[in-house]
């Protein structure tokens, strides 16, 4: 089998974690207490490397690697992107509340890491299996972060209700997707899909296990009626723990639903998003109101993120490129705030003493003018006051849910929403109207307090400038096709989306074509039509190479002399040595050019990739070639001026382990002899 | 009935009726024996589809490693069984029951014959005797699926992590013998010959 | 495909047939004079002192949950050992990663000295 190395190249964002948690976890063993920063410093060292790493690598075109089961898109690197950086401040601002509740230990940021990492894998996952086994490491390493204060008996019972219900969340997911399974006989996303546009599947068992499915993505994001762990847990995990679970795993909540629902089962769209529709308006309602009751303000947050995560699917659920844009918006907004509006929480504790109650924040504004500003940003921006970045999240969503029909939904979306402003202006209205309870000043770490600041002029900034983020969004789903259209065609999903048809497939529209029929492979010029197209001199009916570079020096043959020529368009039928319609024509043209060429000699070459055994694919080509050589001497060539010649496998041009490289050595070549 | 068809309900009956008695014992430990002979059970059923190695493998991870952690937790939890009152498990009971029936139904349904019948489905052919079911799992696991492979390593690394993070703890309280300390132990380090003055002579009335 | 399972068949009901053997045999063959002295439970020829059950150090639990996981591990180098030869080279990278990541691991409790029992 072979295995090439460039292979791994995407993957290079996921492998620099991993070794930097195994840089950590060695590192830190051999570390004195007072010397526990430095494992602090490696993994925000390696967490930049791996940002930068991320951002190379996502300039690469899409792919899906390891067998379908890894998938690199402009989905999976912008969300990467997202959650590296909000990693970054999630540590800077956990360091502080570490030191303060003794919990300084290098475990905290290496289960962090392998939490980072489960995502990573979850939002690249190309199939089922990979997305699973992310999710897992995601919730393991969770729960043991909420259990991290060993001491507290609130913790470890959080952590024990996390557990239990995750595993529960987890057998639910898993029987759907053996349903889904069992149904398709596929487990990568691309091959579920494929299933369910051929149109050979059982309904019934599908929906089954997408129900399963759903209540799986439901109970791990904490939609209601599956919410139920998310209060108990946000206020027993240590602060540190619950800014982590609570912001950045909600973007990757955005990513299981996109890469199962979307990737895998977008044309069983309109059974799911009934279903989403019940979650979304429950948790929009049930968090909203519920939240108001609350005194302890981590339990707040969790309310609050539960009415969040409700309205991050409606844009899912409106199934078009600019809902899933939005909610892809939504999620990275929201874990931009929830990581500030935590960080407030921290920066406000002291030694020992943790700040959850909503009487802690009464008079901030006395206290530190500055700080009081900070959390007025966040709190406007989570309540979708504008010109927060809150406000056009919230605007995007209900945007994509009016355009699919929806309006009732957006109506509740909106009041609920107002519903939500309650409780978070009663935080501003504590911190500016109410006499303080004490006032010491804050005591923070000034890397934290550098980090809070540009975190809450980041919602501003986003929110006075959206569409820096939104078109980044918006660039993930271009090519997504909406749900109607799951199942077509890429030109009628071209045609749907404004583009012109081409339905030659020669890079000019139909519109402009004047010859819309051109074969397949044939380069022509502006009109459509073969002519010279690649202005070399040799006209097109008689140019070996129809698409040589502009200025290129070129022979009689209209190719570029001391280069083998690659027949272009020149196919067989699967398995064969018989010729297309296609390849005919295209050879019409080598035949016309060679019969030009008085007295010149020609090697023709065939060549197969390296799949199956090596004698069949020699034999194949040597076919290939003769077929070809028996055409054009069909045509009028000279027999004596025409040697067939078949190499097998044994000279590829590209890569032989991806479809595409595959596709480029299965080919017939043209050799001058001298 | 062929004799593999009255096999295959036999461990399946005896999966279900494991599974039942697994729930309904008050004694834990009975509990965990119940749910080792599901496991056995499943394991039969694993073995009837031609998946020997995952069926062994379940028998000597579950039974032969799990169960005896779930042993340990069991004798960790310091029961006593006399006092186990059934108050819970009856109030829940009849909500049980409802969401039990209800997925049951579901179930048979959804997965019954109308939908993976034989005529859906053909019946598979059993392998030739030379197939090796742990040969055919090794030539998928490490090619097509080498991904998930690799992070199913890194899951076991976070529960080793996170295992000794949650319950290793250092005891100042323990005293132990260290046989290394005590074989190099010098003269120098126990005795030390001080002079003294010597005192002068009592003087003796 | 059941034919092959026979031997295990047959040795699975030798051994059920010497285990219960031995048993009764003991039971048929012994002889019985039970009173309430003999068959109350003691402790080294007191009453007992205490309930069987105690608690247990969580350090057991600690020792299983790493066997556990190196059980795993072990699970996995079985098919892989049988199709080495046909997945070359890959395989071999694929579980030198695998295994190295389990390394780590197991540096880790080592030095933390969660192998060591004080």
């Amino acid at each position: 089998m072979a295995f090439d190395l460039n292979t791994l190249m995407p993957l290079l964002p996921e492998i620099m974690v991993l070794s930097l948690v195994c840089i950590v976890l060695v590192v830190d063993l051999f570390l004195d207490d007072e010397y526990r920063i430095v494992s602090y410093g490696i993994a925000q060292a390696g967490l930049i490397l791996a940002l930068l790493a991320t951002i190379m690598v996502g300039k690469g075109p899409d792919q899906t690697l390891f067998d379908g089961n890894y998938r690199i898109d402009t989905m999976a690197t912008v969300l990467k992107t997202s959650m590296l950086i909000l990693v970054v401040g999630a540590f800077v601002y956990a360091k502080d509340y570490l030191r303060n509740h003794n919990l300084f230990k290098g475990e905290f940021f290496e289960l962090g890491l392998f939490a980072l990492l489960g995502m990573m894998v979850m939002v690249s996952s190309g199939g089922f299996l990979a997305l699973y086994l992310g999710l897992e490491l995601l919730a393991l390493s969770l729960y043991a972060l909420v259990a991290f204060d060993r001491d507290s008996s609130k913790a470890s019972e959080a952590a024990m209700k996390y557990f239990v219900l995750g595993a529960l969340a987890s057998g639910m997911l898993l029987y759907g997707i053996s349903m889904v399974y069992g149904a398709t006989g596929r487990i990568d996303f691309g091959g579920v899909g494929e299933v369910l546009c051929s149109g050979q599947f059982d309904t019934t068992v599908l929906v089954f296990g997408l129900v399963f499915i759903v209540i799986g993505i439901g109970f791990k994001t904490g939609l209601v009626p599956f919410h139920m762990w998310a209060p108990d847990i946000y206020e027993g995990a240590p602060t540190a723990v619950t800014l982590f679970l609570g912001s950045i795993p909600k973007i990757a909540a955005f990513a299981i639903a996109m890469r199962m629902l979307v990737d895998g089962l977008l044309p069983l769209h309109e059974h799911w998003q009934g279903m989403l529709i019940i979650l979304s308006l429950l948790s929009m309602a049930l968090g909203n109101v519920v939240a108001i009751a609350q005194t302890n303000i981590k339990r707040m947050l969790a309310y609050s993120t539960i009415s969040h995560v409700g309205f991050l699917m409606l844009g899912i659920l409106s199934a078009t490129q600019e809902g899933y844009a939005a909610s892809m918006f939504y999620a990275i907004v929201y874990a931009l705030m929830a990581l500030g509006a935590f960080g407030v929480l921290i920066l406000l504790g002291r030694q020992g003493l943790d700040i959850e109650n909503l009487e802690d924040l009464k008079g901030l504004s006395r206290r530190s003018p500055w700080f009081a500003g900070m959390m007025l940003l966040l709190m406007f921006s989570m309540a979708g006051v504008p010109p927060t970045v809150g406000f056009f999240a919230k605007l995007f969503v209900l945007e994509a849910v009016v355009n699919v029909d929806l309006i009732w939904l957006a109506v509740f979306g909106v009041i609920f929403s107002i519903i939500g402003v309650f409780y978070y202006l009663r935080i501003v209205k504590l911190m500016y109207f109410d006499a303080p309870v004490s006032d010491e000043p804050l005591s923070a770490a000034i890397d934290t307090k550098v980090v809070l600041t540009l975190n809450a002029l980041a919602v501003l900034w986003f929110g006075l400038f959206p569409s820096s983020l939104l078109s980044v969004c918006s660039d993930a789903f271009a090519k997504v096709p909406p749900a109607a259209l799951a199942c077509a065609t890429p030109q009628v999903v071209a045609a749907n989306a404004g583009v012109s048809l081409d339905s030659d497939g020669d890079g000019v529209p139909d519109s402009m074509d004047r010859c819309a029929t051109t074969p397949v492979g044939l380069r022509v010029g502006r009109n459509g039509c073969v002519g010279d197209s690649d202005s070399d001199g040799i006209a097109d009916q008689i140019d070996m190479c129809p698409g040589t570079a502009a200025n290129a020096v070129v022979d009689e043959t209209g190719c570029s002399p001391d280069i083998a020529i690659v027949l272009e368009g020149v196919t067989f039928l699967s398995g064969s040595a018989s010729l297309t319609e296609d390849s005919k024509r295209v050879l019409d043209v080598v035949a016309a050019s060679i019969v030009r060429l008085d007295k010149q000699r020609f090697e023709i070459a065939g060549h197969t990739d390296t799949s199956g055994s090596a004698e069949l694919n020699r034999g194949l080509s040597q076919r290939r070639a003769e077929t070809v050589r028996l055409y054009l001497i069909e045509k009028g060539v000279s027999a004596l001026r025409l040697v067939a010649r078949g190499y097998g496998g044994a000279h590829p041009v590209a890569d032989n382990s991806t479809p595409e490289g595959r596709r480029r050595n299965r080919r017939v070549e043209i050799n001058r002899i001298r | 009935m062929t004799f593999e068809k009255f096999l295959f309900y036999f461990f399946a009956a005896m999966v279900i009726f494991a599974g039942l008695m697994l729930i309904t014992r008050r004694n834990p430990v009975y509990s965990a024996l119940f749910l080792v002979l599901a496991f056995f059970n499943a394991a039969g059923l694993w073995m009837l589809m031609e998946a020997e190695f995952l069926a062994i493998t379940l028998v000597l991870v579950y039974v032969g490693a799990v169960m005896v952690l779930f042993l340990f937790v069991v004798m960790m939890l310091d029961i006593n069984v006399a006092e186990m009152k059934p108050g819970c498990f009856i109030t829940y009971l009849p909500v049980g029951i409802l969401i039990a029936l209800t997925m049951v139904v579901e179930m048979v349904m959804v997965v019954g014959p109308n939908h993976f019948g034989l005529d859906i489905y053909a019946s598979p052919v059993p392998h030739a005797p030379g197939y090796s079911n742990t040969g055919e799992l090794g030539s998928m696991l490490y090619t097509i699926y080498m991904y998930p492979f690799e992070i199913a390593a890194v899951i076991l690394l976070v529960a080793i992590v996170a295992a000794i993070g949650l319950t290793l703890r250092r005891r100042p309280d323990t005293k132990s013998q260290n046989p290394s300390k005590q074989v190099l132990v010098k003269r120098d380090d126990r005795l030390r010959v001080v002079k003294m003055p010597s005192e002068s002579k009592m003087e003796l009335k | 495909m059941l034919e092959g399972y026979l031997p295990i068949l047959v040795f699975l009901g030798v051994g059920t047939f010497i285990g219960a053997a031995a048993i009764a045999i003991g039971f048929i063959l012994g002889p019985h004079r039970p009173d309430s002295e003999k068959l109350s439970p003691y402790e080294c020829g007191f009453e007992a002192f205490e309930d069987t059950r105690m608690k247990f150090d969580v350090r057991y639990y600690l020792v299983a949950i790493l066997f556990i996981i190196f059980d795993l591990e072990i699970a996995f180098l079985f098919p892989w050992a049988v199709v080495l030869a046909e997945i070359g080279i890959v395989g071999l990278m694929a579980m030198a990663v695998f295994l190295g990541i389990l390394v780590v691991g197991f540096i880790y409790e080592w030095k933390k000295g969660a192998l060591e029992w004080e």
